[in-house]
């Protein structure tokens, strides 16, 4: 039977096992445990009305959500609560609403217990990137969550949270997710609202979930995909019954990336990985491999850049510090004087390293050699990507190169990224639904695989991570 | 491409609104001119002549924008602190 926190917890409640208090209690002693790994910016367990929870429980006995403590990244608005972003700039910064997938949220009350931590406006990647502080593996503080979602998923890992909201522009949910053995799920471009979303390159930022299980990231999707009038991008789906329909798949056809094992730099994560393909075809299911061009492994990372910096540049160009965000220097005046004073005070290296690189590579002596050609890459990379959803349920990949590497070797670029951990980043191109389930530790640090299909086939790809999550049978250590 | 210089990076931080320190700017002086500038170069081995720009939605794998007019939130309503800072600022001015 698959397995569900949110299911469970939702049974003990009802009950009577198990009290809203003493839920929330459990959320806060996690978090005050595990406070060294820097995963919150804003604790919000003293907001949470539990007598209400309690008195309004009997007209909410079908709202799987209701009183199940959650978190959500900040860089999602919240009304009332504090919303930064990771970035110094919005510091003080109170939403006056909720983002549309808050408030979809909020429909079946569950408890927010934190605003996680994340690097700056979800650009940096490593969770080393936040003015609040560099985030810890919940494993072992020493090494890397990735990010920019590493908050959550630390909040996840750790139980404090039973499922967390996240952005994932590149890889910003599923990779972390890949670190810290748990579920990362990014759906099709468009179909949770991005309305309340602090963008970074909005061609790409997708909202998704994190969570335990499989199951639990479907109970949240019915409750989160819906189309939302005041979000340009947003989508139609006709389902929104996941959780219901949920099923494993006797006969699975996968395609996989031919001769990608090639491409690991740690030859324990190569076996992991190759093991696991194994252990899927023993099961039964059926793995094809398709020949992806190497030249076009190579240019997935380049291409991200090419087309997401200019974007992130964009998007905070007006970022003056006067109508939103902090502005404590009143001696100084004149427009540009109070901008240019603000922005140097409140950016942090990273974001200022990607406008620098962003502006440069899209301004006119550069325009024609490659900003105007990007979106034809990107055409090429969706075009031979296309291939591997032919025929089959599911493409399967690594979800990283390796286990988290150690926090100091990413800081001084001893660790690099390679093509493996950029393949995260098509589903970011192509737009389509991916997820991150967790396979095995190695060396007692977690390693995930990843799957994905064609947009707008979210319940495909969760029936499929649902089979493989059984298949897996990831036990969770409790550091 | 053309490499990148050290005044061309603080052109663009000056035009950007911001100002950066020397440690960031020889950072990125190295990461563009010593690993950017040949991932860059790197791309025009890959031919794209023919295929056509990625707009939104011209992919089948890819979304289809939506033909209506996206519903607004009132200005007033999103903008109710920004308006106080403004005018807290003009008081201290």
């Amino acid at each position: 039977m698959a397995k569900s926190l949110i299911l469970d917890l939702h049974q003990k409640l009802v009950d009577k096992k198990l009290s809203f208090l003493q839920l929330l209690n459990q959320s806060k002693n996690i978090l005050n445990n595990t406070k060294d790994l820097n995963s919150v910016i804003t604790n919000t367990t003293d907001l949470v009305d539990v007598k209400k929870l309690e008195q309004d429980f009997k007209h909410h006995q079908n709202d799987l959500l209701y009183g199940i403590p959650y978190s959500i990244k900040d860089n999602i608005c919240t009304k009332d609560i504090r919303t930064t972003g990771g970035s110094r700039f919005l510091e003080s910064y109170i939403p006056q609403y909720d983002a549309t997938v808050v408030k979809l949220l909020k429909q079946q009350h569950p408890m927010l217990i934190a605003k996680d931590n994340m690097d700056e406006f979800g650009i940096g990647g490593t969770g080393l990137c936040s003015y609040y502080g560099c985030v810890g593996n919940y494993y072992d503080k020493t090494r890397s969550t990735a990010g920019s979602s590493s908050g959550g998923v630390v909040n996840v890992a750790s139980g404090a949270s039973i499922f967390s909201i996240g952005t994932d522009t590149g890889d910003s949910i599923r990779r972390p997710a890949s670190l810290l053995g748990v579920v990362g799920f990014k759906p099709s471009y468009g179909v949770i609202s991005r309305q309340g979303v602090y963008p970074y390159a909005p061609g790409f930022d997708t909202v998704g979930v994190i969570a335990q299980y499989v199951t639990d990231c479907a109970i949240v999707c019915d409750q989160i995909i819906k189309f939302d009038p005041t979000d340009y991008t947003s989508q139609k789906t006709n389902s929104r019954n996941y959780f219901k329909n949920l099923k494993t798949i006797k006969h699975l056809k996968l395609n996989a990336i031919k001769n990608l094992e090639k491409y690991f730099c740690d030859s324990k994560s190569k076996d992991a990985y190759l093991k696991a393909l194994e252990l899927i075809k023993k099961q039964g299911h059926e793995i094809n491999y398709v020949e992806i061009d190497e030249k076009i492994l190579k240019a997935i990372n380049i291409i991200y850049r090419v087309v997401s910096y200019p974007e992130g540049n964009t998007c905070y160009a007006s970022f003056s510090g006067i109508p939103f965000g902090e502005c404590e220097d009143k001696n100084i005046s004149g427009f540009q004087k109070i901008m240019f004073h603000n922005r140097t005070k409140y950016f942090g290296n990273e974001i200022k390293k990607r406008f620098i690189i962003g502006s440069y590579i899209s301004d006119d002596e550069n325009y024609e050699a490659i900003f105007r050609n990007s979106e034809k890459y990107r055409t090429l990379l969706i075009k031979s990507f296309d291939q591997l959803f032919h025929n089959c349920d599911a493409y399967i990949i690594p979800s990283a190169s390796s286990t988290a590497p150690l926090n100091d070797d990413v800081k001084s670029c001893k660790f690099c990224s390679n093509y493996i951990d950029n393949l995260l980043q098509i589903s970011n191109f192509n737009g389509c639904p991916s997820i991150t389930i967790p396979y095995c530790y190695i060396d007692k640090m977690p390693f995930g695989i990843n799957l994905n299909t064609p947009r707008f086939k979210e319940q495909e790809l969760l029936n499929a991570a649902l089979t493989l999550e059984e298949l897996f049978a990831f036990k969770k250590e409790v550091r | 491409m053309k490499k990148i210089t050290k005044e061309k990076i603080l052109e663009i931080a000056h035009n950007q609104n911001f100002d950066i320190d020397q440690n960031l700017l020889e950072e990125i002086y190295q990461l563009f001119n010593n690993k950017l500038l040949k991932d860059f170069a790197s791309l025009s081995e890959l031919d794209v002549k023919d295929l056509p720009m990625m707009e939104y939605g011209a992919n089948s794998s890819f979304n289809t924008l939506r033909k209506d007019e996206p519903v607004s939130y009132k200005q007033e309503d999103v903008l109710k602190n920004s308006k106080n800072r403004v005018k807290d600022l003009i008081e201290v001015k």
